[in-house]
């Protein structure tokens, strides 16, 4: 939970389309991607402010 | 005792959450980073997924500003009261699970979805794993053929706590609040 009167930040990761005739494994592909990309950009998040 | 109690946190614990989340936005300065397509997509009216963790939901209300969205949360007492706290500001919510098989809320979303409505999924579920995206929202997205926007929240400074954890503060501050008023209950 944040303190009030701190600095806040939303960070927005590069969108992931899946494609309608994706194959299982393109799928598999797919999810590690959309975890991947959770994964950096909420570290990215974390460090936004110890610059 | 313990049902009204059940009661009124369940309608109450929302509204605080709610007043909690505003106080915070109000006091807070916060800064928005790689938004510029997401706002676009929000101008013309073009729907998308929002995906984050189920650790960062807190502040997620007051980010979104798009034309309408519904977010699935569980079907359990925690759902319930994430439900009630995002109504407050004009979220609605789909009741289902991304963890117990993805099909019971995938319905509910595509209905939704059918309304013109973005989709807000914490594809680590309420039960986690933490930090492993489940597979429902990568379905969801390819019958909807909409894009996934990762999001994310963090503070420069914060204090870890659990969802759970943090509704049982309120359950607790309630309950205190309730004896101290009524010492004859």
């Amino acid at each position: 939970m944040p303190y009030p009167f701190s600095k806040g930040v939303f960070i927005c990761g590069d969108p992931i389309t899946v494609n309608r005739e994706s194959t299982e494994e393109e799928l598999e592909q797919k999810r590690l991607a959309l975890q991947k990309s959770l994964l950096n950009i909420t570290e990215r998040a974390d460090r936004y402010f110890k610059n | 005792m313990k049902k009204i109690l059940n009661k009124i946190t369940i309608s109450a614990a929302p509204f605080l959450a709610s007043l909690l989340i505003r106080f915070l936005a109000k006091t807070m300065r916060i800064s928005y980073v790689n938004f510029e397509r997401v706002w676009d997509d929000w101008r013309r009216g073009k729907n998308i997924i929002l995906a984050f963790w189920h650790g960062r939901l807190l502040m997620m209300p007051i980010m979104y500003k798009g034309r309408g969205v519904s977010v699935l949360v569980s079907r359990h007492r925690d759902g319930e009261l994430i439900a009630r706290t995002v109504m407050r500001f004009g979220i609605d919510s789909v009741r289902g699970s991304s963890t117990r098989g993805w099909l019971g809320g995938v319905k509910g979303l595509l209905k939704e979805w059918k309304k013109g409505k973005d989709i807000a999924i914490t594809p680590d579920g309420p039960k986690g794993p933490g930090f492993n995206a489940q597979m429902g929202i990568i379905h969801l997205a390819k019958i909807t053929g909409l894009p996934i926007i990762p999001m994310t929240f963090s503070a420069s400074k914060k204090k870890h706590l659990r969802v759970g954890t943090a509704l049982s503060c309120l359950t607790h501050f309630q309950k205190a609040c309730l004896s101290a008023a009524t010492p004859s209950l």
